[in-house]
């Protein structure tokens, strides 16, 4: 297991284990470190990391908030209602300058926009932030009911509206023989980025590891999409026997097409933190009454980083 | 052989003193006094022949018992554990099948229903959700009798077993002497001619299960019915009985067939005369007999 | 009398004495500790998280509760009819239990997912999880009740000639209440914790109505760490409720005759 990666490199710091904590399974989506583990990036940076998988029932903004584990992949959202209730979080990078969490339908009833929605019976996780944003901003009521993780009921229910990943439950819905749409998220108002998020204190104690730990993971994601893929696939087929090849390349497609880590608008790449995108969320969550106060991006972006960045 | 009175295959005394009631009642026309004194129905005859009973391919439990009871005589069962006491009635009542042989109450088969018995068991057994009268009428619901009769009897059976102040209560409230009155009174409710007693006062104490020994053998001498009582008390058995059969185990057997007579009614002080310790000692002597010889 | 007046003090103040040492070891431990507010809130933290959101916890609770009581009526009556089938003869046992016990067996977290498939999310999916929750502990004890009679009571009926539905409903069933109610009292017990299991996995919320469960998703997503014991406490709250009602049912329907039923006369 250990033999793609090389040796760590004499480092300044005494201890160079990492844990960083990821939202689910591990699945292509987290492609990029996963290819940065098995490439060597982040031992070449002098970095021991662990990647920990996480799951439905994973309580990674506490765990984080605690120092249980220092850095995580996580929604920038959540952060901003988390350092409005003073967690002690930080974000470094945005890795997904656009969310991959889209709304799946079957194309004999597509929705295209916001009012498309109203009446419609949508299945979400019930710790969606978005669906009370997206009803409050476009005046809409949104019938609810809760996210299996499965397409079953989809299938079943040509009306059904899904809350999924582009990446991921289309490609299934397709292969069972649905001919499926999707509208993504980010076009009905819900702007958060998928974040690199550190622990206050120990990004005080280990600015260095930190920066390299993103530098690093920036390559990997770099060559997860613009190399060869394979060392990421075979990591992530190891941990979760789910993903097969074809499951895998659709996702990476859909995230290269959709420009989901680089980002499609001026000024956004890969690791990129719009101030001023932050603070629109920021407001728009406190005026929503999630978060307890308005946050700044002075609270969300630790100082120093993105590295490289403006 | 001999009945209580010394004449066999007839009915008791009691029983001929009633019937003489009834038509010196009837002749004064005052039939509905009759209906009141609950006329008890001649009293059982029970003839075992030959009877066997083994459990389930096991061994014999009883083997071969030849018996006849003349209808309205007290007899008794003594014997060690596993002679079968207990079975006997049980397969008079038709609650244990007969294996073997012959078993005749009045002429017929044992069944459950529709017999004229009643059993009174080793525990009071009351319906702890029923309150006492309701435990006394029970039997009479089963057997479909209509409210307002249950309740006359009732009444009456109360005031024989000096209960009545404590009709509406429940089980838990009762000690155990008043438990097993309760299960005396709902068993003559049923105006049984033959009475199944299955050792019903072992698990009291003495001075209490002398007094009920006491009421029961009152109960007898006015009602008149068959009588057989398992114990494992000599001295009650003598103080009841007309009749001791003594058993062996291994299988069940008669061992002995003891007529017991005593000059007089049997009261307490019947127990301190020289003639019930005499007896009761001659009995044990041929229960000890047995105990050596199984 | 002074010392009756006293006993009957003490059965409210200890209590109350001991409830209030654990909030305060609880407040000194979070000062010690210094823990966040989201990791670890105040007591009193705790208790105005509760009064602030107080709307949305009754709802959410009247929905919880709704659906606890139907999930629990399911297993008093479908528990019942399935002990009576259970004992009505050796051979139906025989033929029947081992199936009730792999129902009672397969786990819960299988079979609520696949509940919400089949029936879509909502009440009548909690409900149901509900009740497959709670009717083992009704069938065991109710069938064990009406098994266990007594012998000697049995061959009472017997010897007067009683049919076999005569002894059902005269003795085995009356026989059996107290342990059904036994039985009941195990299952109110386990009725909240099923509805709140069900509404983790069932849970819906169109319009806001969703229940307890669904809340403490909310919450835990938004980091509301005192609202998340609120919320728990509150279900607390409902499931002493719903127990202590069962018990009454209990106590009411056995304190005659029943022996444990504490007595305070003779």
């Amino acid at each position: 297991m250990d033999a793609p990666h090389r040796e760590a490199v004499a480092a300044p710091w005494q201890d160079a284990s990492v844990a960083f904590q990821t939202d689910w399974y591990a699945q292509p989506e987290h492609g990029g470190f996963y290819q940065a583990l098995e490439r060597g990036f982040y031992a070449e940076e002098g970095l021991s990391v662990t990647i920990l998988p996480g799951g439905p029932r994973a309580l990674v903004l506490q765990r984080v908030g605690m120092g249980q584990v220092p850095l995580a992949l996580w929604r920038s959202d959540d952060v901003t209602v988390a350092v409005s209730r003073d967690v002690p979080l930080w974000c470094l990078a945005g890795i997904y300058q656009r969310s991959a969490q889209a709304l799946m339908f079957h194309a004999a009833h597509p929705v295209t926009s916001a009012e498309d929605l109203q009446g419609r019976v949508v299945m979400a996780g019930a710790a969606s932030v978005w669906v009370q944003l997206i009803e409050r901003r476009h005046g809409i009521e949104i019938r609810r009911t809760p996210l299996t993780f499965s397409i079953a009921q989809f299938l079943e229910d040509p009306l059904l509206v899904q809350q999924c990943m582009l990446t991921s439950e289309p490609f299934l819905a397709e292969q069972a023989g649905a001919a499926v749409g999707t509208l993504m998220l980010d076009e009905l108002g819900s702007e958060p980025y998928h974040a690199i998020v550190a622990n206050r204190e120990w990004l005080a104690a280990h600015p260095g590891m930190a920066a390299a730990f993103v530098r690093a993971s920036i390559r990997g994601w770099k060559d997860y999409l613009e190399g060869d893929p394979s060392p990421a696939f075979a990591a992530i087929a190891r941990l979760n026997p789910l993903h097969g090849e074809a499951s895998m390349s659709f996702s990476r497609q859909a995230t290269i097409d959709n420009r989901l880590v680089t980002g499609n608008r001026p000024g956004e790449r890969i690791g990129a933190l719009d101030r001023s995108r932050l603070e629109a969320q920021a407001r728009m969550l406190f005026e929503l009454g999630i978060a307890e106060r308005r946050v700044g991006a002075d609270e969300l972006i630790a100082p120093g980083f993105p590295p490289g960045n403006r | 052989m001999h009945g209580r009175n010394g004449r066999m295959g007839q009915p008791s005394d009691a029983w001929n003193f009633r019937q003489g009631a009834v038509a010196r009642l009837r002749a004064r026309g005052l039939s509905r006094c009759v209906r009141s004194l609950r006329m008890p129905a001649p009293p059982s005859s029970v003839v075992f022949h030959e009877v066997s009973k083994r459990f389930d391919y096991g061994p014999l439990v009883l083997e071969r018992i030849t018996l006849e009871v003349t209808p309205g005589a007290f007899v008794s069962f003594v014997g060690p554990s596993g002679c079968g006491k207990s079975t006997l009635l049980r397969m008079t009542c038709a609650l244990s099948p007969v294996s073997a042989g012959r078993l005749d109450v009045d002429g017929r088969a044992p069944a459950r229903k529709g017999n004229q018995l009643a059993f009174i068991f080793q525990e009071a057994t009351l319906l702890p959700w029923l309150t006492v009268r309701g435990n006394i009428e029970l039997p009479l619901r089963i057997r479909g009798m209509a409210p307002r009769e249950r309740h006359a009897i009732s009444e009456e059976m109360l005031r024989l077993v000096r209960l009545e102040r404590v009709a509406a209560r429940h089980p838990r409230q009762l000690s155990g002497g008043m438990k097993m009155r309760v299960s005396v009174a709902r068993a003559l409710a049923q105006s049984p001619r033959l009475l199944l007693l299955d050792e019903p006062f072992g698990a009291l104490d003495e001075m209490t299960r002398h007094h009920l020994n006491e009421e029961l053998a009152d109960m007898h001498r006015q009602r008149g019915w068959t009588a057989l009582f398992v114990t494992h008390s000599v001295a009650e058995a003598v103080f009841l009985s007309d009749r001791i059969i003594v058993m062996s185990a291994n299988p069940g057997r008669i061992h002995a067939d003891i007529p017991i007579s005593f000059s007089g009614d049997r009261t307490l002080e019947t127990r301190d005369t020289d003639e019930f310790h005499h007896t009761v000692a001659e009995v044990s002597r041929i229960l000890r007999s047995v105990d050596s010889s199984a | 009398m002074k010392g009756k007046s006293s006993h009957h003090a003490l059965l409210w103040l200890l209590p109350l004495v001991t409830g209030v040492l654990f909030l305060a070891i609880w407040a000194l431990v979070k000062m010690a500790w210094a823990f966040p507010k989201f990791f670890l809130p105040f007591p009193w933290e705790v208790a105005a998280a509760g009064w602030e959101e107080r709307e949305q916890l009754l709802r959410a609770a009247a929905s919880t509760m709704s659906a606890a009581v139907i999930g629990f009526l399911g297993a008093a009556t479908a528990g019942g009819a399935i002990a009576i089938v259970l004992a009505s003869s050796r051979w139906m046992r025989v033929a029947f239990y081992p199936h009730v016990l792999i129902v009672q067996m397969f786990p819960i977290v299988v079979l609520a997912p696949l509940f919400v498939l089949w029936f879509r999310a909502g009440i009548h999916s909690v409900s149901a999880i509900t009740f497959a929750i709670g009717f083992f502990p009704v069938v065991a004890n109710a069938t064990q009740g009406l098994i266990s009679t007594d012998r000697n009571m049995v061959d009472l009926f017997h010897s007067a000639g009683a049919s076999f539905l005569q002894e059902f409903i005269l003795l085995r069933i009356p026989h059996a209440l107290p342990y059904y109610l036994t039985g009941l009292r195990i299952s109110a017990s386990l009725a909240m914790i099923g509805a709140i299991t069900g509404e983790l996995f069932a849970g819906s919320a169109a319009g806001g109505t969703g229940g307890l469960g669904f809340m403490v998703i909310v919450y835990h997503s938004q980091l509301r760490t005192a609202e998340v014991l609120a919320t728990g406490f509150v279900a607390c709250l409902c499931g002493f409720v719903f127990v202590g009602t069962v018990t009454a049912l209990n106590h009411f329907t056995l304190r005659r005759w029943h022996e444990s039923i504490e007595r305070t006369d003779v």
